[in-house]
Parts: structure tokens; sequence; C-alpha cells
């Protein structure tokens, strides 16, 4: 038997094969320090869900942020502006592997998006240890602005805590003395609940009973309406969002509860995006938000025209975050003079931004690291032989207060 | 067209056989590059190397299983959630958690006992099923255990997750190693994930991995020579579930977070296709597919909004093209 040489690899030529391996591991850092250059445009990773039932949030959001750079002609402080997006999937894991390569590989000055609470809360640590700044543009749970706060993200959007304070101490006054409250059994519920809560019982509101139910999935909402028709309250508290809007809403209408207990909600609950399907079961429903359609100011009316007019559909809440995103970064540009080497530098001067917003006077609160911003008191009519929400009552200004003192 | 065939069939046999006589080469100078890594690329490809170590561990454990012993579980992920979670109450400094030591002297062990302790409780009801028996009340277990987690929040969270996971340290008195830097904690990841591989290769070649691989061929002729097929399978799903939630510890020291999403069916469906993709029964099979399905969404995703089609496709592929995965491709199963 003859002993053949095997055929494909030998010794040397896997050597030179490492070799090679080897060359290249080192030649990626080099070349990748050769091309940046001086004269580099201020990039802004977008993070949102583009995939899932979020998607709808994240392309109003991005929608806003490019309408509002659009408008200034892509640059500000002197430098031009990127962006670069990334689909978040909803998953907090996915969420941070992509902040990292936004940040550490794209190298973006800023990242900017998240719509879930879970994601936000996930990112969190990374963010204060990468030492980056994050702007928030939709997610609202509390914590961010209270125990988990951290010099490195501010919020352009909400506190979940915001509207329904306020709204607890009107319902109060304007509407029943007693409450029903019903939320999704989570974070979000519950930081809605309890805030309405708390400024409704300092006043001496009673709370008849609480309801939370099965989060993502409420399934068949019948049963709750039932429970909530056993009672009959005086007045009906609650908060859903997306899909499990438009089935309690509708089971609510179904139940004859529309014309017989009033509604008071989260403004999520009847928003522009689940009103069409809601129908008229939302009718009179009363709710609270910082932004209606209808606001009646020359800033809203030319964004509302000109959001119409660039995408076809009505301006939902999302697309005005995603908007004032912008303006925040394109101040903040300003302040620093394009100049976003230093951090802590452009933390101070986020601090000090305030303009006049689609949703009114706008103000970064440099405690809660939120916006504060007025309350709408808004009922849902028809309008133009459409259901939008009408401002009934302006509430003014409120911040997140920062701790848990008030719900 | 048949000459083209022939060719690319010789081509595969000839890496066969190189990598036949070569393995220990291989073996060395993939620990070589394992150690070099960190010190030849960005960071952020250094954070998609861990991430791509944790769930290559996670699916080595489940190959186990399902390479090896024959059993398709498809609640997994409880055991690696669980990991996470257990080690996210005892070291998270969330006003939730105990927050007592990020000492993976401590804490390692509580983590192996927990998962342990449930692997026992779980093995002992499921395994007296099999086929799709036993894939129903592992998926049932794992979405108990996910929905506990969604709904008790005062202890888990609910649906935000427990924050503020410290990264681990190792110490006794006032010998003290600290893994909260990128690179130390790739190389902590790493020195686990080679620990599972040699112990798992050890493991498959014992006279007890010859058993459970007789097992997956026919347990009936199995217990007809006397072996107690339910004591090999029982500690095969003990040894795995523990190294699937030593996975997870490490996914939320990482990541500094536990969240619901570790315990939910999709993740135990991930590891199965890894598996299934990789080659199941080879051990390395599952790390290529992990690899795989953790670094091509993650690219494809930038590009396009279809990556998950994307990876349904990949996986229809190999189920029909190559059963016995990638590594099947390029090694001939003894």
């Amino acid at each position: 038997m003859t002993k053949e040489k095997p055929a494909g690899f030998n010794r040397r030529e896997l050597l030179q094969a490492t070799a090679t391996v080897a060359a290249g591991y080192t030649a990626v850092p080099l070349l990748a320090a050769c091309s940046s250059s001086d004269a580099r445009p201020a990039k802004i990773g977008v993070l949102l869900p583009y995939s899932g039932i979020y998607a709808v949030l994240g392309e109003s959001i991005t929608e806003g942020i490019r309408m509002y750079l659009d408008e200034i002609g892509n640059q500000s402080g002197g430098r031009r502006i990127e962006i670069i997006t990334e689909d978040s999937q909803m998953m907090p894991d996915v969420a941070q592997q992509k902040a990292r390569k936004l940040v550490e590989q794209d190298e973006v000055d800023f990242v900017a998006g998240i719509v879930s609470t879970g994601v936000l809360y996930g990112l969190r640590d990374y963010f204060d240890s990468a030492k980056k700044l994050l702007i928030c543009a939709n997610a609202g749970g509390n914590k961010i602005s209270r125990e988990l706060r951290t010099p490195y993200i501010w919020r352009t959007s909400f506190s979940n805590w915001q509207p329904n304070w306020p709204l607890g101490d009107w319902a109060y006054k304007n509407v029943a003395q007693k409450v029903f409250m019903s939320a999704p059994d989570y974070g979000a519920g519950h930081n809605m609940v309890d805030a309405f809560a708390n400024s409704f019982q300092a006043l001496g509101g009673q709370i008849l009973g609480m309801q939370f139910t099965p989060f993502p999935t409420m399934g068949d909402p019948a049963p709750f309406i039932t429970e909530i028709q056993g009672l009959d309250p005086p007045m009906v508290f609650c908060f859903y969002s997306g899909a499990s809007a438009v089935s309690f809403v509708q089971s609510y209408g179904e139940f004859g509860l529309t014309d017989n207990i009033p509604l008071v909600c989260a403004g999520f609950t009847v928003e522009e995006d689940v009103l069409p399907a809601q129908g008229t079961a939302a009718l009179g429903a009363l709710s609270s938000l910082h932004w209606s359609l209808l606001i009646d100011n020359p800033i809203n009316k030319r964004f509302t025209a000109a959001y119409k007019n660039r995408t076809g559909k009505d301006a939902n809440v999302f697309a005005v975050q995603g908007y004032d995103t912008g303006r925040v970064i394109a101040e903040l540009l300003i302040a620093v003079q394009g100049d976003t080497s230093d951090v802590n530098r452009m933390i101070d001067y986020l601090a000090g931004i305030s303009f006049d917003s689609p949703r009114g006077p706008f103000n970064l609160d440099s405690q809660s690291q939120n916006p504060s911003q007025h309350i709408y008191v808004r009922r849902v009519d028809e309008v133009d032989g459409a259901l939008h929400n009408v401002v009934i009552e302006d509430l003014g200004a409120f911040t997140d207060p920062g701790d848990n003192s008030l719900g | 067209m048949g000459t083209e065939r022939t060719k690319i069939i010789t081509h595969i046999a000839t890496a066969r056989s190189w990598l036949a006589a070569n393995s220990r080469w291989v073996l060395i100078l993939t620990l070589i590059l394992a150690l070099i890594f960190p010190f030849s690329v960005k960071t952020y490809i250094l954070s998609l190397g861990i991430e791509v170590l944790i769930f290559a561990i996670f699916a080595m454990s489940l190959d186990l299983l399902l390479g090896y012993t024959g059993l398709p579980s498809l609640g997994h992920a409880a055991f690696f959630g669980l990991g996470a979670y257990i080690l996210a109450y005892v070291s998270s400094n969330s006003e939730l958690a105990l927050g007592l030591t990020d000492n993976l002297l401590i804490t390692l062990p509580i983590v192996i006992l927990g998962t342990a302790l449930s692997a026992v409780i779980l093995g002992f009801l499921a395994l007296r099923t099999s086929g799709v028996f036993f894939l129903m009340i592992t998926l049932a277990f794992a979405q108990m255990l996910f929905s506990i987690a969604i709904r008790w929040s005062s202890v888990t969270g609910g649906s935000d997750g427990m924050t503020g996971v410290p990264r681990p340290t190792l110490g006794i008195g006032t010998w003290h190693l600290s893994f909260t830097d990128r690179a130390d904690f790739y190389y902590l990841v790493l020195a686990f994930f080679c620990i599972t591989w040699f112990l798992l290769r050890y493991i498959v070649r014992s006279p007890f991995g010859l058993a459970l691989r007789g097992i997956h061929a026919n347990e009936q002729r199995m217990r007809g020579l006397g072996y107690n097929t339910f004591r090999y399978k029982f500690t095969a799903f003990i040894v795995s579930g523990v190294i699937a939630g030593i996975a997870g510890m490490l996914l939320s020291q990482y990541f500094w977070h536990a969240v619901p999403h570790n315990l939910f069916w999709n993740m135990s469906g991930q590891a199965l296709i890894m598996v299934v993709v990789g080659g199941p029964g080879t051990l390395t099979g599952p790390v290529i597919g992990a690899t795989l399905m953790r670094l091509l969404p993650n690219f494809a995703s930038t590009y396009t909004e279809l990556s998950e089609t994307l990876m349904g496709l990949v996986l229809i592929l190999f189920v029909l093209l190559a059963p016995g995965g990638i590594f099947g491709i390029f090694h001939k199963k003894r």
C-alpha cells in the first residue's frame, strides 16, 4: 500500500492561512482609523421597532424626526445631520446589541427612539456605562425619571404619571367622586392607575374597585365589562392601547355602558390610531394627553397640515414626539456649536432647552429629565363626519415629580 | 452540471478527511483565535462574540438532550430564563431583589442549585412521556414560568424585568477578580464555554454518553439489555438544565438585566433551530448554529424588516437539504 499525501491543506498552507487571517484581523481597525476624517456629520442613531405590532409607532416617530430635520435642511450648529435606523424588534437584548452597534461601530453622536418601557429599562445600564446620550421619544416608564434616572437618558415624550395625575383631580371635580379602574397587568398599566388614584384620593375620591387584565393579550373583554356592569360605578377610569384599546372600548359600547357610565381614560386609549376602529362606542370618552390633533395653536396647525401633506395620513402623538425629538437634538447642536465631543457639556445645555411645540410650550426639566408640558382634557366627538379628540380644557403645565411621592 | 456536482462532493470529502486528520490543530488554532479575539476586533464585534458564546453554551446544553438522547425539548428556555432570574434576584441592586453579592463563588452554586432543582421537578414529570408529549409538557412548563415572570411583578419586576444586574466578580478574602470590563467578561464567558465543551465531550464519550445514544437509537432494546433508561435520561436532563441555567446567568450579567423574554417559547425555539441547523448530536454543530442564528438576523435586520422570514427560509433549507446540519456536511457521523 502506498502512502498518499492527504489531499487539501498541509501544515505550511495552514500556517499561511493563519497568517492571512491574523493580518486581516489587524487591518480592520487600521482601516477604520484612516476612514474617519474631520468634517464628520452629526449622526443620530434611531432605535425603534420597525417590525411586529408596534411598527406603526416606530414609523410615525421616524417620520416625525425626518420631517423636522428636513425643515431645517438637515443641518444644525454647523454640522450636517445624518440618521441611521435600526430595528429594536421590541426585545431588550436585541435592542441593547443594536445600541452597541450604533454607538461603537457607527459612532453616532446620539441615540434616539425607544417605544417600550421594557426596552428602555434594559438599555439604561448600557448608556449609563457608555456615557452616551439617549433621547427617549416614547417609552413612558416612570422609573427612568425616578429611581433609574441617569444623566445620559433624557425624554422628549412623557412619563406615564404625567397625563394621569392631573386627570384624577379634574375627574373628581368634573365627573364623579367614585371610580372603578381597569388596566392591563403590566408596568405602564400600574403606573397610570397609581397616578390617577393618587390625586383622585387626595381630594377624597373613592375607588370602588380595580381590575388588572392579562397582558400582552387581554382575550375576550366581556368578563371584565360584565364586572363593571354589575358594580354600576358612576365613572370608569381605564388605560389600554392598540388592539386591546379597540376591543375594550367596543365591548364597553356593546354592553350599553357608553351612554350610561362616563369613560375617563389615559389618552392613548382613544388616540387617533384606534378611534376609527372603535367607532361610536368611543363617543364622549374623556381622556387626557399632552397633545391632540385639534389643539388650536398655529404651530400645531402647520405641523398637522404638513404631516398630512407629507405622508397622506393624519398626524398622531408619536409623530409629534418624533418631531420634537428632532428639534431637541437640533437645538442642542446649535447650543454646543456642533461640538458633540463633551457629553457633560451637552447635558448642561439639554436642561435649558425650551421651545413652542405642536403640543404647546415644551421645556426639558433638569430635575426629572422629562419635558414639562401642558396636559389637555379631550372628549371624543364627531368632527366633519369623523371621530376626533376635541380639546375641552387645558390643565396647564406638568412635569414628572421625579420621585414616587405623588403616585 | 454532473461534473460540477462531483467536484463539490470531492471538495467536501477532501475537507472532511482533512478535518478528521487535523482536528487537534483546528482545535488549537480556534483556541488561539478565541484568545486574541478581544485584541483584534472592535468593541462591538467583541460584544457579538460574547453573545454568540453564551448562546453556544445554551445550544450545546440542548444538544445533549436533543442530539444525543433524542429528547425534543421545546421548553429549554425555562432553565435559561430561570438561571437569569435567579442570578438577578440574588445580585441585582434593584429594590425588588436581594442584592446580596456579585461573587461567582456564591452566585454560581445558587444558580446551579436552583436550576437543578427545577430540572428535577420537571424531569420527574416530563420524562414519563416521550415524543410530542414530551415536547408539549416542556413547552407548557416554560410558558408557565414566563407568565409567572410577567404576573408576579413584586418579585420578578413584571414585564419590565429586573434591572441593575452587576457584572460578576470572583474572590476569596483579599484575592479578587472583577469582570466589569467587556474584554474581561469575554474571557470569563470563554472559560465557561470551554469548560462546557470539554465537559460535554467527556460526557458523551463516556459509557454514560454511549448509553444515552443507545436510548436515542432504541430505548426498548436498552431497557431489554437491563438499563434503567429513566435514570439515564433524568441525569442527562438535569445536567442539560443546569448548563442552560449557567448560560442564562451569563446573559443576565452581560445585559445587566433579566427579562421575561428569556423564558419565552421563542427562545426555546431559537435554541432548537441552532441545534438543528448546526447539526444535532455533534456538540460543535450547535456552536456553529448559534453563531449563524445570532449573527445573521443581527446583520440582516439592519438592511431589511424581513430578517425573521430569512431565518425561516434558512431553517427550511437545512431541514430539507442537510438534515445533519452544517456540521453534518463536513463531518461524517460516527
